[in-house]
């Protein structure tokens, strides 16, 4: 269950993490970035559509190829301007604005070929025939009408105000009164007449065409678009960034973690590597006590005690108390800590006080926290902040404790409870076997003198 | 630099223009006037202006240019671009393509297919001046051919198609061709196993309507004709042309046909109306896309009402109706004899006229 809640965690843990790095990292910059990258292309198309405009209207251009690529550039450029609001969730107001300016654009570069082509045409006509020498421009009769009519055209061709339609209107009408009606030259009369006319009604439209495509206005949503495009990308950033910050904040907790973790693990090691060595130290005690001679175990226990209470770490002192009359005492005591008047004598009378309910350890890890009374104020009145002691009771025999003082508070868990009472075992083992000893004695002395 | 190379190539311009600006009651502006007036011009005004006075030196310097006989033949100079090849495609699109344009299961009566009315082995039409329709009528305009459509900006007479995929399925679902519907056409494919799994190896999975309508247009795509003798020309091959066809060309440009027929289709890329100063054909519709004379030698009958049954007689209406100009025989014939060089190839033949009705030519 324990194992299961941890991988439960750990699994959560590097979801979140995951998580929290692919938000921190998507900031759509590839999409904006082509997002940008097509708002230039539109730039680029219109600006090309107006450059070949006004090529094609100076006759500079004279295949309409690029405008119509100009055109379905700007068209292609508005489908994934589109594309991208719409996977963004964004308004497709100023993109819908953009692709209506574009719609009129096309309509007026439409409108400007036809009309253009047209207008080329017929200059390419005027210019032939008041130029050329197959009609009557060189004519004295005919060239000076003549003459004047086409200048006036190129004159219109640069000014297409009324003022200039007006006088090529009066040139027409000078040449039309002098024009012959019949004749070899008369048809080619006609006709000069007929493309000046159309020129006179063309010139004037054609630019009004060019200037409304020119400024048909697309700069204003495009440039909303832009800061629409620029403002959300900003937004996806900022919210990237703050997720980049949550990330780093999981991973200082996750190290966090993994400090407390490593220093629990330390502890945990080294705990059990004390309560190996005490354990090392009971076994070792215990030997030497079972290969003790009865008549030398007081001088081992008080060994004893010295090295269990040096394994155990921050105990002052170590003693076993017997319930004999006289009590019987075996203590140690580290430097400067003797033993106050009365104990630990009166250590019996505390552990039985104490472990009432018939334990056989008794642990008071703080005196301090003890429950005020007799046993609390006894502690405290010989010094103690940390005291325990185990039953040494073998029934019929051997009736005592060994206890174990503390001038600090805290009983180390790395001491469990079988443990400590393996080490009383064997102190109690020993005492009863000095007890069997003395009785077989006292035994033996009855036998001889009966 | 343009300033000197004009004045220098428009000696007999200027000479004639010189007495008449001096001549009083004449409007015309000479440049040092002219200067402080832009200056003060709008922005936009300024820029229009720029581009008409570059206008005035263009018309003279066009002047010249159609009276010179010295031709370069690079591309980039010309108004006209050669046809460029067939865009690579996928091969098993462009064959299921080819496959569905001459299937008679998308018209619905199971009577015509795209072939029926243009003839890949021809000239991508017919010799009608006006197919049938379903129901036995006319349809209303010249079928134009189907070759190099893809260069076109808009499709039809009528320009009312922008793309290719729009025209397919205007044309199936149209009662005046087929008849029929995109879906209609899929749901009898769907019932071919041979189609299924053709469909299949070109998109991976069934007849589907936009598929259908792609491997139409993919096939589409790869009907162009390039390797035309003007496009040789125009690519720097100066013996493709004869000295009477570079002539005709030279015509065909200062008649001022080519403010019109001009760019990579030598036209197909603007509207324009018909019959500017006299009549040409039926007055309907108003306003046409100008057609593309790549491979016009082998496409007759001409006009949007297939009124002009032999080439030089369109060339004679089309000086006439939207030139104002009574072209000679010698005039026409050197414009026929350039339009010649612009028929191109398909599959390393030469476009043909046709010259049967295509519904006997088609296979069953």
């Amino acid at each position: 269950m324990r194992l299961l809640s941890f991988t439960a965690g750990v699994l959560l843990l590097l979801a979140l993490l995951t998580w929290l790095l692919l938000r921190g990292t998507d900031t759509n910059a590839r999409a904006y970035s082509a997002a940008s990258q097509t708002l230039d292309d539109f730039a680029l198309a219109e600006a090309s559509l107006q450059r070949d405009v006004l090529q094609a209207r100076a006759g500079l251009l004279r295949n309409y190829v690029p405008v119509d690529t100009a055109e379905e550039a700007m068209e292609d450029a508005i489908g994934r301007l589109r594309s991208y609001a719409q996977s963004e969730n964004l308004s497709t107001e100023s993109i819908d604005r953009l692709g209506a300016a574009v719609a009129q654009q096309e309509e007026l570069a439409e409108r400007f070929k036809s009309s253009v082509a047209l207008l080329q045409n017929s200059l390419v006509y005027v210019g032939v025939l008041s130029t050329g020498p197959m009609f009557g421009s060189t004519d004295a009769q005919f060239a000076p009408a003549i003459g004047a009519m086409a200048a006036a055209v190129l004159h219109l061709a640069r000014d297409t105000s009324p003022d200039a339609v007006q006088a090529l209107q009066e040139r027409i009408d000078h040449f039309a009164a002098q024009a012959p009606a019949a004749g070899p030259d008369a048809q080619a009369a006609q006709a000069l007449l007929a493309h000046t006319r159309l020129l006179r009604d063309l010139l004037p439209a054609t630019d009004a065409t060019l200037r409304a495509l020119i400024a048909a206005p697309t700069e204003t949503p495009l440039e909303a678009a832009r800061a629409l495009f620029a403002d959300h990308q900003a937004a996806v950033e900022a919210t990237a960034q703050r997720y980049e910050l949550l990330l780093y904040l999981a991973s200082l907790l996750l190290v966090v973690a993994l400090v407390r973790l490593g220093l629990r693990l330390r502890a945990r090691a080294l705990a059990l590597r004390r309560r190996a060595a005490f354990e090392h130290v009971i076994a070792e005690n215990s030997t030497r006590l079972i290969n003790c001679p009865p008549a030398e175990t007081a001088a081992r226990l008080t060994q004893v005690l010295a090295e269990l209470g040096r394994a155990m770490g921050g105990v002052e002192r170590a003693y076993v108390v017997l319930a004999e009359k006289p009590t019987r005492v075996h203590a140690w005591c580290a430097d400067e800590a003797p033993f106050p008047d009365g104990w630990p004598e009166d250590a019996l009378a505390l552990s039985e006080q104490l472990g009432d309910g018939g334990h056989d350890i008794v642990t008071v890890p703080d005196v301090a926290a003890l429950p005020p009374g007799e046993a609390k104020n006894k502690l405290k009145a010989v010094g103690l902040r940390g005291w325990a002691c185990v039953s040494l009771n073998r029934p019929g025999r051997v009736r005592g404790i060994m206890g174990f003082d503390k001038f600090q508070p805290a009983w180390s868990t790395v001491f469990p409870v079988p443990v400590v009472l393996l080490a009383g075992d064997a102190v109690a083992n020993a005492i009863d076997r000095e007890f069997l000893e003395r009785d077989r004695a006292r035994l033996a002395t009855r036998l001889e003198r009966a | 630099m343009r300033r000197k190379a004009a004045a220098s190539s428009t000696t007999r311009t200027h000479a004639r223009r010189a007495p008449l600006a001096r001549r009083p009651g004449l409007s015309t502006m000479s440049l040092p006037r002219l200067v402080p007036a832009l200056v003060s011009a709008a922005k936009a005004d300024f820029r229009i202006a720029c581009v008409l006075v570059a206008l005035i030196y263009l018309t003279a310097a066009s002047f010249t240019a159609a009276q010179s006989p010295a031709v370069q033949p690079l591309a980039e100079q010309e108004p006209i671009t050669p046809v460029p090849p067939a865009p690579a495609q996928d091969p098993r699109r462009v064959a299921l393509g080819e496959q569905l344009f001459a299937d008679r299961r998308l018209s619905h009566d199971n009577t015509s297919s795209c072939l029926t009315c243009h003839d890949t082995r021809t000239n991508g039409a017919t010799v009608n001046a006006h197919d049938t329709a379903p129901d036995g009528q006319p349809v209303a305009l010249n079928t134009p051919t189907v070759f190099n459509a893809s260069l076109n900006f808009e499709l039809n007479w009528e320009g009312n198609c922008r793309t290719l995929e729009t025209q397919a399925t205007n044309t199936i679902s149209s009662p005046m061709t087929m008849a029929s519907s995109v879906e209609e056409a899929v749901g009898k494919l769907r019932a071919d196993a041979e189609m299924v799994k053709q469909f299949q190896e070109a998109y991976g999975r069934g007849p589907d309507p936009g598929d259908l309508v792609d491997a139409i247009v993919t096939f589409e795509r790869s009907l162009t004709t390039p390797g035309s003798r003007f496009d040789r020309w125009l690519q720097g091959d100066t013996g493709a042309l004869t000295a009477e066809e570079l002539s005709g060309y030279h015509l065909f440009k200062s008649l001022g046909c080519i403010s019109c027929h001009q760019g990579v289709n030598v036209g197909g890329n603007l509207f324009q109306r018909h019959g500017i100063f006299h009549p040409l054909g039926s007055p309907e519709p108003e306003l046409v896309r100008v057609p593309s004379l790549r491979n016009v030698a082998t496409t007759p009958p001409y006009f949007h009402d297939g009124s002009a049954t032999t080439l030089p007689q369109a060339v004679r209406a089309m000086g006439f109706a939207q030139l104002d100009r009574l072209l000679s025989d010698e005039q026409v014939a050197a414009v026929v004899t350039f339009l010649n060089t612009l028929t191109g190839t398909y599959r390393g033949a030469s476009v043909t006229s046709a010259v049967l009705g295509p519904r006997a030519a088609e296979p069953p």
